[in-house]
């Protein structure tokens, strides 16, 4: 294998990579209440909406399920969603930053979430729920 | 007798397939294509093969040592070389059920499964942690049945080729007895998704009868469409982090585990075994949903 094999090989991939993005474009999936709830209820064996709580870019999403009263972390990852059930081994600290909040995770690929909700006695509220799940 | 590389000869045709899929996508609707996923997993392709390269060593080594020790001398010739396909795909199941119930397997094979798509491009997600497994243990009995290595890398990339082509939904389900014998995109749609009633099955690589002889198949369902990825799927697009989080993850309870034993089950049982049993198997997700579903 030589260098210009793999360079040759590269260019290749970054060809079909653009030739995709030009395709289908870069903007990625916007949250929404609706959108979530579908969501959840495809991949929980029992899902049922108490709550919602969007963050202001409709990127991210705190959902309380009615069934069990779990908290779920939904975020857009592409043009689909990643969700996290959060659990006291999970979710390590709750920072409220103004009108948003500040999650950290013991996940290698999500270590934080910062949720802008846009209104401080959102983010108040929610911190106070989230802060059941850490104790 | 020279025996071609047939991953090398067929590659044109997988960067040609997969912008046809990606026009197919896009003019139809009907198949879902991510540009950030599809350049992660031509990335894990691209990294997978420069891996290869560099480790064949590996199966070379062991091959060359266990070849005097062989029970006959096969031979080169085109039965030869069918029979080895069939033993090989034999033993591709073998290695990939235990890449689904053996943590360490899973460490690296889960990087084939980290996608939420399920187009061509998946297809070339391949794993970077091969040196790091055992797997030539699984194709170890070919060169002590007599096989040639030649022949055995030859049918192995056979292999790979055809499973190439199934990871797509652009195809629906071909004729019944096609669907009875061969791993079609039907049949591996359902090994790629989370869906609980479809976990941890169709391991075949090209014949779906091992599945159907070892009671690991099942079939395609038109009220539960698969949803693919994996059970905890990953927010990252990351290929260094595709590639490493779950040798991370393994690492890290090992070195976390109180006793040999904990450290022991880390590494050989099930994904999702945890000392403390916090964590959700396969199996424990299987029954959860059922309990969960009968009570509703």
């Amino acid at each position: 294998m030589n260098l210009l094999y793999l360079l040759f090989s590269l260019g290749g991939v970054a060809l079909m990579v653009a030739l995709c993005a030009l395709l289908f474009g870069l903007k990625g999936v916007r949250i929404t209440a609706q959108s979530v709830e579908v969501y959840l209820a495809q991949v929980l064996p029992a899902f049922r909406a108490r709550g919602i709580v969007l963050g202001v870019d409709k990127k991210s999403a705190l959902v309380e399920n009615d069934i069990d009263g779990a908290i779920h972390l939904v975020v857009a990852h592409g043009d689909t969603f990643v969700a996290r059930k959060l659990s006291k081994t999970l979710l390590q600290t709750v920072v409220c930053d103004g009108a948003g909040i500040i999650l950290r995770l013991a996940d290698f690929t999500l270590p934080h979430v910062k949720l802008a909700l846009g209104d401080p006695a959102a983010a108040a509220l929610w911190k106070k729920k989230l802060a059941g799940v850490t104790r | 007798m020279r025996l071609s590389d047939p991953v090398a000869l067929a590659t044109p045709f997988f960067i040609v397939l997969v912008i046809a899929e990606m026009v197919y996508a896009k003019l139809s609707g009907r198949v879902r294509i991510e540009p950030y996923d599809t350049a992660a997993s031509l990335l894990m392709g691209f990294g997978s093969v420069v891996i290869g390269v560099f480790f064949a060593f590996i199966f070379l080594f062991v091959a060359r040592t266990l070849a005097p020790y062989r029970v006959a001398d096969l031979g080169w010739s085109w039965p030869v070389i069918a029979v080895c396909f069939v033993i090989d795909d034999f033993l591709y199941y073998w290695w990939h059920r235990a890449a689904h119930r053996v943590r360490w397997l899973w460490a690296d094979h889960v990087n084939h499964h980290s996608s939420q798509h399920y187009n061509l491009s998946t297809a070339l997600r391949q794993s970077w942690g091969g040196p790091l497994t055992p797997g030539f243990v699984f194709r170890a009995p070919l060169v002590l049945l007599g096989f040639p290595i030649p022949v055995i890398a030859f049918v192995h990339g056979l292999n790979l080729v055809y499973q190439f082509w199934i990871h797509t939904e652009v195809i629906g389900r071909f004729p019944r007895p096609i669907e009875a014998v061969m791993n079609t995109p039907s049949h591996h749609r359902v090994h790629h998704a989370t869906n609980p009633v479809y976990l941890d099955s169709n391991y075949a690589g090209v014949f779906i009868v091992w599945d159907r002889m070892f009671g690991t198949f099942v079939a395609e369902r038109d009220d539960d469409r698969p949803r693919y990825g994996i059970v905890t799927n990953l927010a990252t697009f990351n290929v260094l982090k595709i590639a490493a989080h779950e040798w991370i993850g393994l690492f890290s309870d090992i070195a976390h585990a109180k006793s040999l034993r904990e450290a022991l089950c880390y590494i050989f049982a099930p994904p999702g075994w945890s000392a403390d049993g916090s964590r959700d198997t396969t199996n424990s997700l299987k029954k959860q949903w059922v309990s969960l579903r009968r009570a509703e």
